[in-house]
């Protein structure tokens, strides 16, 4: 997808919702859509860098949306204490209508305490859980 | 990627080959259109893209090269190089790691379907990748895949992973008395059935039996009586149509089903919920809920919606880095 494309699609969603102000960091390019104004405004506070100073093995929702500790088409819950995951595995999803992102594993460890509750709203960085690392 | 073991009837499955009928040839294509549509959308494709419908497990595959790819439908457990995936949800895969989809008795579903990015790479023959099984052309070499074939990605890898969906069983539930349901509108030889096996074919749960496939499905239940014998010509059907034989036990027509036969035709499944049918077991039971050709309109406009709106934010999260894998 081009970034013009991105605009199109972007713009296309903010259609109809009242949001203001949106602004899109990616490794590539940043992307600030802001309604009505053609004045340059400071851009966001940087929220990356807060994002990952978080402590050791705090896992945080990658996007707002509805924290799930469980996928709805499997038994047995992702983010459980002492549930043991291999890097790269889902430990819960953050729901956005139909879409489900995944919250991965950094690492392979076991899940600590679950800091969120099933069905909560969650933002940008809120932390889910605590994940302890182990070293293979 | 390399297909390393299956037990078989693993078919490369688009929409399907439409306009051919009045040549005798089928349309084939996916079983679960839905599941099929979701993986195109998950990774960006075209919306006629083929991927690979599994329906017996355990089928393993390897990846030669790095490549996101999405699963959907269900029935089944997957592992790629050792850790477990998320149904309905978009994965990378590094060159050499193997996919393991597994039986999994608890996981709702009966088909798996894997799409890769810009679909599966398969010549097209009269306007479609779908294999003709009974024709024995399309998709890879007309048969199903077997150890040893290599598919490949008609597109690049986007480097896609990391998200899904929620499963359009869960999102778009159909419930008749707690068993799952599907929608029919009474077709031509309705009334030559008696008013009893009228009523008893809406009231009673139906199950699908050991002997269905992408064919057909056959039923057990209460058997169908006809208020006097039926004898009918040849004629044309399409999947959805429920014939019933003078053994009185339905038999549903399915995504292989051959463009003409000539039992009287009790009902036809609406296209809205073909999924659902397709997603059911062998053993597993059913209900039918009667409904007529407007409502069977808006179902398919509610599915419309539903892929539109999981359109939309597939394409919202490829364009922030939480959809990309670096």
């Amino acid at each position: 997808m081009t970034a013009a494309e991105r605009v199109r699609v972007l713009s296309e969603t903010l259609e109809g919702t009242s949001i203001g102000l949106l602004e899109l960091t990616t490794p590539e390019e940043t992307i600030r859509l802001r309604r009505g104004d053609t004045s340059h405004p400071p851009p966001l506070a940087a929220i990356e860098p807060s994002m990952r100073a978080h402590p050791p093995g705090l896992v945080t929702a990658p996007c707002p949306g509805v924290f799930r500790t469980a996928h709805p088409a499997q038994d047995g819950p992702l983010a459980q204490a002492e549930r043991h995951v291999a890097a790269g595995e889902a430990v819960g999803l953050v729901q956005v209508g139909p879409l489900l992102v995944h919250i991965a594993a950094p690492a392979s460890g076991v899940v600590g305490e679950v800091l969120a509750e099933n069905g909560a709203t969650v933002g940008y960085g809120t932390p889910l859980l605590r994940l302890q690392e182990e070293r293979a | 990627m390399e297909v390393l073991s299956t037990p078989g009837l693993a078919t490369v499955q688009d929409f399907g080959r439409f306009g051919s009928l009045r040549f005798g040839v089928g349309t084939a294509g996916a079983m679960d259109h839905l599941a099929l549509a979701a993986g195109n959308l998950l990774l960006g494709n075209e919306d006629g893209a083929a991927a690979i419908e599994v329906p017996l497990f355990p089928f393993k595959a390897r990846f030669d090269a790095d490549n996101s790819f999405a699963l959907t439908g269900g029935g089944c457990g997957a592992r790629l190089g050792g850790r477990a995936l998320l149904p309905w949800s978009v994965h990378a895969a590094r060159a050499g790691e193997e996919l393991l989809l597994s039986p999994a008795p608890g996981v709702p579903g009966s088909r798996a379907y894997l799409a890769l990015p810009g679909g599966v790479d398969v010549p097209e023959v009269l306007g479609s990748r779908s294999t003709q099984l009974r024709g024995v052309f399309g998709g890879q070499c007309g048969r199903a895949l077997q150890a040893g074939d290599k598919l490949a990605a008609r597109g690049a890898s986007p480097g896609l992973a990391g998200y899904g969906l929620e499963p359009p069983g869960v999102a778009l539930p159909l419930l008749a008395d707690g068993t799952p349901g599907v929608r029919v509108i009474p077709a031509a030889e309705y009334e030559r059935f008696t008013e009893a096996s009228r009523a008893a074919f809406w009231a009673g749960e139906w199950k699908i039996t050991a002997q269905s496939d992408r064919y057909g499905y056959r039923l057990a239940g209460a058997a169908l009586a006809f208020e006097a014998p039926v004898e009918m010509l040849s004629h044309g059907i399409v999947p959805g149509v429920i014939q019933v034989p003078p053994n009185g036990q339905p038999i549903i027509q399915m995504r292989d089903a051959q463009p003409s036969g000539g039992y009287p035709k009790f009902g036809t499944v609406i296209e809205a919920d073909l999924w659902r049918l397709a997603q059911a077991p062998a053993g597993s039971r059913i209900r039918f809920v009667e409904t007529d050709w407007n409502r069977a309109l808006a179902a398919a406009e509610a599915l419309r919606g539903w892929l539109e709106e999981v359109g939309r934010l597939c394409d919202l999260i490829r364009c922030s880095a939480l959809g990309r894998r670096p």
